[in-house]
């Protein structure tokens, strides 16, 4: 079921009602059983996948906690990872591995017998592994006791609002919360409610409105100029962040309208003053789970200089294949790992910026500079990461470069921007978010908006829920938030 | 809770206010081909009975002469075809009420009203006939059709809205409210060249199943119009099926008798009566060129002349 359908607006309200009319031993299994639905609106015979991993790593929790050794602890964990990575391997990378070693058998002229299995990839597969292979890491390292209550553990790898695209809860911040009574809070239900009402707006209003165009230039890129390939590719970086912050919030609002909280997973990533910062701001949840669990125990920086930047280069790597079976996304990720090891090596040129022009350092213009920097470097690997296949990203990484010094070109694009009116209300839907964003970088937007005249959050309110029935992609069929696929 | 859903009501009533503003206040495109629901309705509740009245979508529209027909009987005709996607429903519904003695109804649903094509209408398409016509919500009887209505009139607000910013019109010949003349036929397209190039199989009823529910709602509008004293027929609709294509011929015989068992408005012709050469379609696989029109025309009269006479005319 998507956040943006008919469905999901008839399915949250009536589960939220039932949830706080239920007594609290019931609740789980209302949500349970909501996050089971949810998923089967879908393909239903994927829960059975589900249910497998739910039940392998139920079992290995127990197992984990009552091994008498910690080699025994170890072999449990084992089985638990094998089962969640042999899953993900076999639905998401089997075709990807098989095509590439049958590819290399036909360059070599060796006869490879083997046939692609093309099986659809679960929704949300990498998302709900990692959030189960969580579980299972951090009861092993003794940060979380074992969940004893199938229904409730079964509730954490399922639970609705982050079931397919995040965010991926650690067991020491979600656990707890199933166990907990959460009455009605009106502050806190509004909140949530118009924390998804923005996640709405930011997907149906800016990122399906982009995405059209995004589709259409990177659908045939050869009948565009380099500077209509680099326009379509800004129009990426806001649809994704548009399209995958909004899901977060969408998410993170139904949470806390049930009394739940989810880890934050965007802070304003395009205002980033370098790589690692974008890091930090951008996916947070997937970014902290890649450190927790694999760059950390590669040795993470506390090892020699080469070795730390190998283990940058092997975690941006897998966290390119994360997204996806495909060359394009590895190379995405390979990109974000040497401009880390880049970022590394300019760190002792950049720190003496402050010392040589220490008053001019801390000016807008610097930090401005550096944002651009960023922006260009991070909108250039979305082009990997967009692109259908590995010929067309590569056809368009090129031709980026190209056509700029052709006036007639660039000043008819800047023209044609003035003509084009429907990009004019995503220009302005953008500018909105832009001053919200403003607000809640200087505190909390609630707290700014209580201060306001009920007249002006009304007009707000009615505002943001008038441009989301009229100017919003709602009406055709709901299209896919983008991570969804992964 | 009450304090909340008080509140939320509040708003929603609110929302609706305002969409509902400017929804009205916006400029709509007069010369819109959807605006022509305006004039067929007039034409409807303005010309005595008793009158014939061809209902459909849009096969109706451009691929039949319905001032021939008037012609031919010596009655008034009103096409009523406008567009497939407003949705078998609206076009029955917005029709019976109308209906007195002696009017002589044929309906040429669309192949996919029977399969792909929901009975509700398509939002889009049915929103709009609505908003340039608020007086065919008469049409508008099911839940599911009051959805895509109201999410259609929603949905094409924001032309409105751009047109207001300045936003020049689409310049189209043939999709336009003056496309059509006074009995309601789509004139525009007649003298222009074919737009399409029609290859391979456009149409199939294989994945056609029965019982049907767009065969029991035409059973229920068959009901209805025989308490008003009103005549039903039954037409197919002219498609691009080549002399040859004998599997394809089958597969729409094998339909036609399916649908004899089952429906009970008065089925005048099999749809082999109207395949007609893929070259002289105009844009579409329902819109006939000017010389098949009449050809078309000529077929239905001569399918219905006897039917008229057999039922005491």
């Amino acid at each position: 079921m998507l956040f943006n359908s008919f469905q999901f607006a008839v399915f949250f309200p009536i589960v939220t009602i039932l949830y706080f009319l239920l007594p609290h031993k019931y609740r789980w299994g209302l949500l349970l059983g909501a996050s089971v639905y949810f998923y089967m609106a879908f393909v239903p015979s994927y829960i059975l996948i589900l249910g497998a991993t739910i039940v392998v790593d139920y079992f290995a929790g127990i197992w984990i906690e009552e091994a008498p050794s910690r080699q025994k602890k170890k072999a449990y964990l084992t089985l638990s990872l094998i089962a969640n990575i042999g899953f993900l391997a076999f639905f998401k990378y089997f075709d990807f591995l098989n095509s590439n070693v049958a590819a290399l058998a036909g360059f070599l002229s060796w006869n490879y017998p083997i046939e692609n299995l093309n099986i659809i990839l679960p929704i949300g597969l990498s998302f709900h592994t990692f959030q189960a292979m969580s579980y299972t890491i951090e009861v092993f390292r003794g940060n979380q006791k074992t969940e004893r209550h199938f229904g409730i553990y079964a509730l954490y790898v399922l639970f609705y609002p982050q079931l397919v695209a995040g965010p991926i809860e650690r067991p020491q911040n979600m656990l707890h919360q199933f166990h907990e009574e959460h009455s009605f809070d009106y502050q806190r239900v509004t909140d949530g409610l118009k924390l998804m009402t923005w996640g709405l707006f930011k997907k149906v209003v800016i990122a399906d409105r982009l995405a059209s165009l995004v589709t259409l230039h990177y659908g045939a890129p050869a009948s565009y100029t380099g500077p209509q390939l680099a326009l379509a590719t800004v129009y990426f970086a806001i649809q994704i962040f548009c399209d995958f912050s909004g899901y977060s919030d969408i998410a993170i609002g139904a949470a806390q309208v049930m009394g739940f909280t989810l880890m934050t997973n965007f802070k304003r990533p395009y205002l980033a003053l370098s790589i690692s910062e974008f890091w930090k701001r951008w996916h947070i949840s997937l970014s902290t789970w890649f450190k927790d669990y694999l760059y950390i125990p590669l040795g993470g920086n506390r090892v020699s200089p080469a070795r730390w930047q190998l283990n940058l280069l092997i975690v941006f790597l897998v966290s390119g294949l994360w997204h996806g079976a495909n060359w394009t996304y590895a190379i995405w990720g390979a990109l974000h790992g040497t401009y880390l090891i880049l970022e590394i090596h300019l760190q002792k040129i950049w720190n003496l910026i402050p010392e040589k022009f220490h008053a001019v350092h801390s000016s807008r213009l610097i930090r401005f500079l550096k944002r651009i920097v960023v922006l260009v470097l991070v909108g250039y690997a979305w082009i990997f990461f967009r692109a259908p296949s590995l010929e067309a990203a590569s056809y368009i990484a090129v031709k980026v470069f190209t056509g700029w010094f052709n006036k007639t070109e660039v000043f008819g694009l800047i023209k044609s921007l003035s003509t084009q009116y429907e990009l004019m209300i995503t220009f302005a839907a953008i500018a909105v978010m832009e001053i919200v964003h403003y607000f809640q970088e200087r505190g909390s937007l609630r707290v700014a908006l209580a201060k306001q005249p009920a007249v002006f959050r009304w007009t707000l309110y009615v505002g943001i829920l008038v441009c989301i029935l009229i100017f919003g992609k709602l009406y055709s069929a709901p299209t896919d938030f983008i991570y969804f696929q992964f | 809770m009450f304090k909340l859903a008080s509140k939320l009501l509040a708003l929603g009533c609110l929302v609706v206010i305002v969409v509902a503003v400017i929804v009205k206040i916006s400029p709509r495109d007069a010369n819109n081909y959807m605006a022509a629901a305006r004039d067929k309705h007039r034409l409807l509740y303005s010309i005595k009975s008793p009158r014939i009245i061809l209902a459909g979508g849009s096969n109706v529209a451009f691929s039949v002469d319905g001032q021939k027909i008037a012609k031919r009987f010596g009655l008034p005709v009103i096409n009523m075809g406008l567009h497939a996607g407003v949705g078998l429903r609206f076009m029955l519904n917005e029709i019976q009420p109308a209906l007195k003695k002696g009017d002589i109804v044929i309906v040429f649903p669309e192949y996919e009203n029977f399969s792909d094509l929901s009975l509700d209408g398509i939002p889009a398409d049915l929103g709009m006939a609505i908003k340039f016509c608020p007086e065919c919500a008469s049409g508008v009887v099911s839940p599911q059709q009051a959805f895509n209505a109201a999410t259609g009139i929603l949905q094409t607000a924001e032309g409105d809205l751009l047109r207001t910013m300045g936003k020049p019109e689409k310049t189209d010949r043939v999709y336009i409210r003056k496309g059509f003349n006074e009995w309601g036929d789509m004139v525009a397209h007649l003298n222009r060249p074919g737009k399409i190039n029609i290859a391979g199989d456009v149409l199939s009823v294989r994945n056609t199943t029965f019982p049907n529910p767009a065969v029991d709602l035409l059973n229920s509008f068959y009901q209805s119009a025989n308490a008003a004293n009103a005549r039903v027929f039954f037409m197919f609709p002219g498609i691009p099926i080549e002399d040859d294509a004998q599997s394809q011929k089958k597969e729409f015989f094998a339909f036609y008798r399916l649908l004899t068992t089952s429906l009970e408005i008065p089925i005048l012709g099999t749809p082999l009566d109207f395949f007609y050469p893929k070259k002289i379609f105009y844009d579409t696989h329902y819109h006939l060129q000017k010389n098949e029109r009449a050809a078309r025309t000529n077929r239905i009269i001569e399918l219905l002349a006897p039917a008229l006479q057999n039922n005491g005319n």
